[in-house]
């Protein structure tokens, strides 16, 4: 191996202890101490304590906020404090008093300061930001096709602040630039000593880190960067103003007594959940099979939605409402696709972040309507540059002083409209923009991609559709009705809008894959080749595509059926199970209370609350859960071990979606405990750099990572999202998750490592089984 | 009471804009940052400000300005300064709110020094009683004096070149108070020009001085915020760069030009601040190498800058507009014209007849809507001036642009050179100093 391959081993390695950043135009949910998975949740938190310097577990503050609000029993605090150090909280009785405010955040923590970064900090970021732009500047950096390192050599030779000769004198290769940067330092160092480089700056080396593993983003097409340039030019920036990295962060204590309360915490929940589960899953063990509703003949309609928690609360409605039977299926429908909305040039991954697209989808109009879709793509382009050009002349010479000066004409009519009458401005502006563009009916075109090198051919169509049928057990007995349901959010003037998206398609919509899907469902190959391996769909069975709004709770169905009256019911019964979700949903507001106002208000910094206060994962029939008011805190995916004799959907779900919800459940929690850490802070004080990210405070800083503390936080002292390690219920044998186990050992860790808990509802046994660690299972109590 | 305060239809306009920006933006605050303590401290500060604004644009006694003006800069520190309302012991003072006093007490310092020259020398206590008494004795020295002052007062409090760097820093704060401090508080300093407009009616030296002062900060501002990578502070620049537009129309005595400006630019400012999180999807794609090449920056500009002097030279010939003020802002219109035909030109999917159509359309309604706003402001808000460009001030905005043009478009070592200068220096502004960083 020669030199150049354990440098590039040692920054690989290095590289893991930052967790990657998503742009903020496609948020994705990890775990920001995924580096720390193969250790105990414990240790993990105070490893991560001592690099990041944040806290791991939630403070006094917040447990006791949590025990006042009746969210943690005495009795099994009580048990936790003696099973684990032996002694009973001299704490618990001043805790039965009412909560008193005390050890309260402070906003200046929250939006951390920048006063830490050094002079190297600054005068990296400076670089950095400039290059990694995504169009904020009208003067762009030169040399960026270079890449970042060939680009910083080319300017820094100028900088003041650098040695000109020193740059001129460093290799053109940045691994070379490494290796001489780290001459002086021992082998056994190295890797440490690029680690804490990393660590320094986790926001920006995450960002880098993300984009240096997307091949296909556009940016990094146009302007490649990789860890390594980072790293060359950290190291040359701190040599030449003789900055000797050091640590800083004096580690946040993770002390026993907090781990208990957290615990009590969770197993207060998880006690409460069963307890609700255990009689509906004993109950169900002695009737057959056939009685269930997934077998009965009368239903209308199956509706498939995303295993989102916020679809549980309409599910629970809908069913309500009529004879329906829900689903639940990880939101990008099993297709791992790009795709391409018409008239844009740019395509967006709509799958997990952890999986790579293998197929590109555009929309395009129908046949017969080629003519006007040409007049259309003259509408948007014009449309779309009027805007661009606006945008120009407000930061060009004279043209901005003119610009300023008419578009300030018309500025006090939109603030007023924007502040004062938001849902107006929405829909005169929705009006106004579809009277100059006349929106074009559109579909998703599958026959296309055949041209691409990518094939996407009916066996492969079938192959997803089956795959997506059977994880959710649904192979017969289909109703006259299937729709597939994806999700978005809709907010005006919220940079964190992709949050609030769909997180099995990357940030996204998941109408697209929703549409595909459907199309896919309807194709009679497709069904024909389906029917040969055991999924027989009646011809009479129609898929439709729908997209459900969870700010609104509105449910948009993509084609329309008015001649079918299950279709004009099932219409009627979706505006009545949106308007009783929307309420209930909305109980969690102050105000406004109605989620239309949320949606279309500048000034709204929580349009909804999102995935807050979730914690947990039911995996299972929907007669376990069904008439279960599970509060939108579960992610409910459908599974019927029955049909899944080799264990592979229950192998594709943990392998899936259990990591995205687990993505989520870190994102979530850490946000909450340790905002200032891990989290983004105040929306009010944030500030949008190079259009990827958000820093605190000014410019010069880290680009922050997580959710913004509106995200999580009811008021700055107050916590909305429970921070709770998810709890996975799964309705299989106990075996069948073993064998699952036995084949992904990188999942059980995250079990046997306490980062996420696994009950079994064992349905052979007919007991509840809690998982330990390394194989042990324990009976439930 | 009129020896107390002034009501005429200046200063009504100016309250007016103030009034409905606090309205607007406390409104705005109020949803964006609910629960949050920072929300109390912010409105607890924005109430007082806007009423203090308020009554510096209305008074006429020097008395009242002075109280005005001080409780104007104390509750801009306080509102610049309301997200670090804890009220922990480790509460530490951030650079933002030590460099706004800092300058701020600069510049009230330049008022009173200003103020008391009026008192002591001339003996009058209201502005009014100042204007009638400096229209009888023109030339009186102590006016000069005293307009030098309120001069000083004036640009350090709008952020003109060097004292900008608190308007910078300011972005530190939240985005309500943002809007506000860079709408209102930033270029408050252009109502107190106009306010005392007629201290330099004779002094040429004085208008002079402004006039080059101001036309380097327009520079040098509107360099800085075209590389300038996060919007706050894109903004913020913005800001300073129109502040000194408006005291550059104040310095060949557009004083209406100015005030219109002030108001229309309020807006804007406002606007873009509370919108600023949609700037993430204003989405842009990657140039690509070749179309680097294509667009040959040096001959569009130069063969656009000298379309411009052509236009200008056939419209002077042929008109009988004289080299006047009103030129300057003709020169302004065209310039935007020019800009905007030159993106229209790039607009690939039109024919390139409409494009032309479209460029030239452009190009004649441009300044004509430009002039005929100015023209209408000009008669709703008449300030007795005596509107002054002369050939050395045009050839001083030619020399700065030409300068900029051979910086920018020229490639490998000037450029390069040029693109670290200003990114250095847009970047230093913001970053504490390190002989004076304070450990965590």
């Amino acid at each position: 191996m020669s030199s150049k391959d354990i440098l590039t081993n040692q920054i690989e390695r290095a590289s893991d202890f930052i967790a990657p950043v998503p742009p903020l135009k496609s948020f994705s949910s990890t775990n920001p101490l995924a580096c720390f998975e193969s250790l105990s949740f414990f240790e993990a938190i105070k490893r991560a304590s001592s690099l990041f310097g944040g806290r791991g577990l939630p403070s006094r503050f917040i447990s006791e906020q949590a025990f006042s609000r009746k969210k943690v029993c005495p009795e099994i605090l009580k048990k936790t404090f003696e099973h684990r150090l032996q002694l009973i909280p001299k704490s618990l009785e001043h805790l039965e008093q009412p909560f008193h405010k005390k050890d309260t955040l402070n906003p200046s923590q929250i939006s951390s300061t920048q006063s830490h970064l050094s002079k190297a900090d600054y005068t990296i970021i400076k670089y950095l930001a400039a290059f990694l732009d995504e169009g904020q500047s009208s003067w762009e950096m030169p040399d960026r096709e270079l890449g970042f390192y060939k680009c910083w050599k080319s300017l820094a030779a100028y900088d003041k602040a650098l040695s000109s000769s020193f740059i001129q004198n460093l290799p053109s290769d940045p691994l070379d630039a490494i290796e001489l940067l780290l001459k002086e330092t021992s082998e056994e160092q190295r890797e440490e000593k690029l680690k804490a480089h990393l660590i320094a700056l986790p926001g920006w080396a995450g960002f880098v880190k993300w984009r240096s593993s997307q091949i296909d983003y556009l940016w990094q097409k146009a302007y490649p960067i990789t860890i390594a340039d980072y790293l060359a030019v950290r190291l040359a920036t701190c040599k030449m103003l003789g900055h000797e990295f050091f640590q800083e962060h004096s580690p946040v204590k993770a002390c026993l007594e907090e781990l208990c309360w957290l615990e009590s915490w969770e197993m207060t929940y998880r006690s409460q959940l069963l307890k609700n589960l255990k009689l509906k899953f004993q109950t169900k063990l002695l009737e057959n099979d056939s009685q269930e509703i997934g077998k009965d003949f009368t239903i209308k309609a199956q509706l498939i939605f995303c295993i989102d928690a916020r679809s549980e609360v309409i599910r629970r409605h809908i069913e309500k409402v009529g004879l329906y039977e829900t689903l639940g299926c990880a939101g990008f429908f099993s297709l791992p696709m790009k795709f391409t909305a018409f008239g844009s040039k740019k395509s967006t991954s709509h799958c997990p972040s952890f999986v790579s697209p293998k197929f590109q989808i555009s929309e395009l109009p129908s046949k017969n309507q080629i003519d006007k879709a040409h007049s259309y793509l003259k509408r948007l382009a014009t449309y779309k540059t009027i805007k661009k050009t606006l945008r120009k002349l407000k930061a060009q010479g004279a043209a901005s002083f003119v610009s300023t000066f008419l578009m300030g004409l018309v500025m006090p009519i939109l603030l007023t409209w924007k502040t004062f009458l938001p849902q107006k401005t929405k829909a005169i502006t929705k009006r106004i923009k579809s009277f100059l563009l006349q929106p074009l009916p559109l579909a998703p075109d599958l026959h296309s991609c055949s041209k691409s090198s990518l094939d996407f051919t009916i066996e492969e169509q079938s192959f997803y559709a089956e795959s997506m049928l059977k994880n959710i057990g649904l192979t017969s007995n289909f109703a006259p009705l299937v729709i597939l349901c994806g999700h978005r959010s809709e907010s005006v003037n919220n940079s964190y809008a992709s949050a609030f998206n769909c997180g099995a398609c990357g940030g996204n919509h998941g109408g697209p894959n929703a549409r595909v899907m459907s199309s896919i469902c309807n194709h009679k190959e497709v069904r024909s080749l389906l029917r040969a391996r055991g999924i027989n769909i009646p011809d009479h069975t129609r898929f439709i595509a729908a997209e459900h709004n969870t700010t609104t709770d509105e449910i948009e169905l993509f084609s329309s059926f008015e001649n079918d009256e299950n279709y004009r019911i099932l219409k009627a019964d979706l505006k009545k199970a949106s308007l009783a979700s929307n309420i209930e949903r909305s109980q969690y507001f102050e105000k406004p209370k109605n989620g239309f106002q949320r949606s279309s208000d500048w000034a709204e910094p929580r349009p909804e609350w999102g995935l807050a206060r979730h914690a947990s994962l039911i995996i299972g029939k929907r007669s376990l859960t069904k008439s279960i008011d599970l509060e939108g805190r579960s992610f409910l995916h459908s599974y019927d071990w029955t049909l899944d004799s080799n264990e592979k959907s229950l192998e594709s779900i943990l392998t899936g979606s259990f990591m995205v919800v687990f993505g989520i459940n870190m994102q979530y929690y850490f946000s909450t405990i340790d905002n200032a850490t891990y989290g983004s802070g105040l929306k009010a004080t944030q500030n949008i750099v190079s259009k990827i990210g958000v820093v605190q405070s000014g410019c010069p800083g880290d680009l922050r990572r997580g959710l913004p503390l509106e995200a999580v936080m009811l008021k700055e002292n107050t916590f909305f999202h429970e921070p709770l390690r998810l709890t996975t219920i799964i309705q299989a044998p106990v075996q069948k998750i073993e064998e699952v186990f036995r084949r992904n050992p990188s999942v059980q860790r995250l079990f046997d490592n306490q980062w996420a808990f696994l009950v079994a509802l064992d349905p052979i046994s007919g007991r509840i089984f809690s998982y330990k660690e390394k194989g042990v299972w324990e009976k439930f109590e | 009471m009129s020896n107390f305060i002034l009501i005429n239809s200046v200063s009504a306009l100016v309250v007016s804009v103030i009034f409905f920006l606090s309205l607007t933006i406390s409104t705005f605050a109020f949803r964006y940052m609910r629960g949050q303590s920072v929300l109390k401290a912010f409105l607890k500060n924005l109430i007082p400000l806007s009423l203090s604004l308020g009554l510096l644009t209305i008074s006429n006694h020097l008395a009242l300005l002075a109280i005005a003006w001080m409780l104007s800069v104390f509750f801009l520190v306080r509102t610049i300064e309301h997200t670090n309302s804890s009220k922990s012991p480790e509460k530490q003072e951030s650079l933002a709110s030590l460099e706004t006093k800092k300058n701020l007490t600069k510049s009230t310092l330049f008022l009173f020094l200003s103020l008391g020259i009026f008192i002591k020398f001339i003996g009058a206590w209201t502005i009014t009683d100042l204007e009638m008494v400096a229209l009888s004795s023109p030339g009186n020295w102590q006016y000069s004096l005293a307009g030098l002052f309120l001069l000083l007062a004036s640009t350090i409090s709008c952020g003109l070149f060097p004292f900008h760097r608190w308007i910078l820093l300011s972005t530190e704060s939240s985005t309500p108070a943002c809007a506000f401090v860079h709408a209102v508080c930033a270029p408050i300093g252009i109502i107190a020009l106009i306010r005392f407009h007629w201290l330099f009616a004779d002094s040429q030296f004085l208008q002079s001085a402004i006039f080059i002062w101001t036309s380097l900060s327009v520079f040098l501002f509107g360099i800085k915020s075209l590389v300038r990578v996060d919007i706050k502070t894109t903004l913020a620049y913005s800001t300073l760069t129109q502040t000194a537009f408006m005291m550059l129309a104040c310095s060949i005595g557009l004083y209406s030009v100015a005030l219109s400006h002030f108001c229309l630019h309020a807006f804007f400012k406002a606007f873009q601040f509370l919108n600023a999180p949609s700037t993430l999807f204003q989405s842009k794609q990657p140039k690509t190498p070749s179309q680097t090449k294509k667009i040959n920056s040096l001959i569009i500009g130069v063969a656009f800058l000298l379309l411009c002097m052509v236009i200008l030279w056939i419209i002077t010939r042929q008109s009988s507009i004289n080299l006047g003020s009103e030129l300057f802002l003709l020169l302004m219109g065209v310039l935007s014209g020019l800009e905007a035909g030159k993106n229209i030109l790039n607009w690939n999917h039109l024919s390139l007849a409409t494009r032309l159509l479209l460029t030239l359309s452009i190009l004649i309604l441009s300044p004509a809507i430009y002039a005929a706003t100015i023209w209408l402001i000009n008669h709703v808000l008449p300030i007795q001036t005596n509107p002054i460009f002369s050939s050395i001030h045009l050839i001083i905005v030619v020399t700065l642009v030409m300068v900029w043009f051979v910086f920018f478009c020229s490639k490998h070592y000037l450029h390069r050179k040029f693109y670290l200068k200003v990114l250095d220096h847009s970047f230093s502004s913001l970053s504490p100093s390190f002989k004076v960083m304070r450990k965590p």
